[in-house]
């Protein structure tokens, strides 16, 4: 077949895209640079494509561009916190969504999340919402699988102690 | 896991691109992809294959967008050709609008396989961006939202266009290249003239604006065609030669081609100046071929293109004089 290489890299967008996001959502914490990070990852991953790299596992790789592509940015300091973004509300639901329960449940989840230490984080919504392997995000972390699957044990503890704080006490 | 951390998942799952959002990024992520082609292999036959391929993308991508989907199934189900038939003459702001650029120009930009079709009809489509400028400004209803949809489609090509340049230029066709400069400075010279006048008649800050990024176009564009030619005349004898045989015999088909169009266009009126200029074009071919006979092929070649140009301007010229009935005189300089 033709042009393979752009016919598969487009599949992984329509597949992959959300989840990319998704996962720049979480680590710059507002919708817009999330947006702009995630369009940069699958131009990167093109590149790479183009110049003949052959990439085993598209999904961990497209993780992978993208944890870099956000280090990048806390380097640049432009990173608000979690908590920053939240207050305000809106950043993790566009504008224009007309779902207001989509925006109330943004707005939780990132409350939420926000408390997590940042390792347990992106190991349990990786493991968990994502449903990679822990094989996969331990390559994606660069660590080893057992240390993500401590990660992901502790992650889920810190996340249930969070979750059931908020039903005998206010909102953090 | 219990039930509250499958609901917390559940939830971060929700969290998405919106699909205007997502078809951007794709949009944005298809020019990407043709601006840096897979680099191995063979690439002639890459080269041609991708472009087929990201204009069937192009196409497809249309069906992310709930509208286009209904108006695809208006097309097929209702109509079978009629709705995109009528959308041909649809302009920014219409419903069928969507219709005419995606679905009937996508089709056609599928089908055109050669460099030569794919080019023409770029240039083809510019024209028609700014046909449509003029409609909507002698409608009165040019808008500042219908300039930036106008404008960003005319960019988009106009790129495109001198992307195709400079791979024609890094082929060693310089000729080519030439062609396709000479071609867009000669369209949005005509428009920007069709459009001034139009502006005669209505005023308006938009339109003002719009004209002079036309205008500063054709500038661009004029400037980039006398690079090129510079090109063709430092090249070799032979190929110089072939060069200017080939543009005699486009400027020959392109002089009959606006001919007939103005026969078939034009109303009874007193000499326009499409008339003037298709004579003007007439001119430069016959210099250009005593110089081609007299063996200056470089010389010839210049003269050819200005040939076809001046052709265009006609065309141009006597389309505005039978859509917009907007009698063009003789000598109107502007």
């Amino acid at each position: 077949m033709p042009a393979k290489e752009e016919k598969l890299f487009l599949e992984a967008y329509e597949k992959y895209g959300d989840a990319i996001f998704r996962h720049c959502c979480f680590k710059v914490s507002d919708r817009e640079l999330a947006l702009d990070l995630a369009q940069e990852t699958f131009k990167r991953v093109w590149l790479e494509i183009a110049r003949g790299t052959q990439i085993v596992n598209m999904r961990a790789f497209l993780y992978k561009v993208a944890n870099n592509l956000a280090v990048d940015e806390y380097r640049k300091k432009k990173v608000s916190s979690l908590e920053a973004a939240t207050e305000s509300g809106v950043q993790f639901a566009s504008n224009k969504d007309k779902d207001i329960g989509k925006i109330i449940d943004a707005k939780t989840v990132f409350s939420k999340a926000e408390q997590l230490d940042e390792i347990y984080r992106e190991a349990v919504l990786l493991r968990y919402a994502e449903e990679l392997s822990v094989k996969e995000i331990a390559e994606i972390a660069g660590e080893s699988e057992n240390v993500i699957s401590v990660r992901i044990h502790r992650g889920l503890a810190q996340l249930r102690t969070i979750l059931e704080k908020e039903e005998y006490g206010p909102e953090t | 896991m219990d039930q509250k951390l499958k609901e917390f998942f559940q939830k971060a799952k929700r969290v998405q691109m919106q699909k205007e959002e997502k078809s951007l990024g794709l949009k944005a992520l298809l020019s990407y992809i043709e601006e840096n082609p897979v680099r191995f292999g063979d690439n002639t036959r890459r080269q041609v294959q991708r472009s087929i391929i990201s204009d069937l993308q192009r196409f497809l991508q249309l069906l992310y967008k709930p509208m286009a989907v209904a108006l695809v199934l208006l097309i097929t189900v209702a109509v079978s050709g009629g709705a995109s038939l009528a959308a041909e003459n649809a302009l920014p702001g219409d419903i069928l609008y969507p219709v005419k650029t995606e679905v009937n120009e996508g089709v056609r930009s599928f089908l055109s396989f050669s460099a030569e079709t794919r080019t023409n009809w770029k240039v083809e489509q510019v024209e028609r961006r700014l046909q449509e400028a003029e409609e909507l400004a002698a409608k009165g209803k040019f808008s500042g939202k219908a300039s930036a949809e106008l404008d960003a489609k005319v960019e988009q090509h106009a790129e495109q266009l001198s992307q195709m340049a400079s791979r024609f230029n890094s082929q060693g066709r310089a000729d080519l290249a030439a062609e396709i400069h000479s071609d867009l400075e000669a369209t949005f010279d005509a428009h920007g003239k069709v459009l001034g006048l139009v502006r005669g008649e209505v005023n308006g800050l938009e339109l003002s604006e719009f004209i002079s990024v036309v205008r500063t176009r054709a500038t661009t564009a004029r400037q980039a065609r006398q690079e090129a030619e510079v090109e063709v005349q430092a090249q070799g004898g032979t190929q110089q030669r072939q060069a200017a045989e080939g543009k005699m015999s486009a400027a020959e088909n392109k002089i009959a081609e606006v001919k007939n169009f103005i026969a078939a266009k034009a109303k009874t009126q007193a000499e326009t100046d499409a008339e003037v200029k298709l004579q003007a074009a007439e001119s430069a071919f016959a210099n250009g071929s005593a110089k081609l006979q007299a063996g200056s092929y470089g010389e010839a070649f210049v003269l050819f293109q200005q040939a076809m140009r001046v052709a265009q301007e006609a065309k141009a010229y006597a389309q505005a004089d039978a859509v917009l009935e907007i009698k063009i005189e003789a000598g109107l300089q502007l």
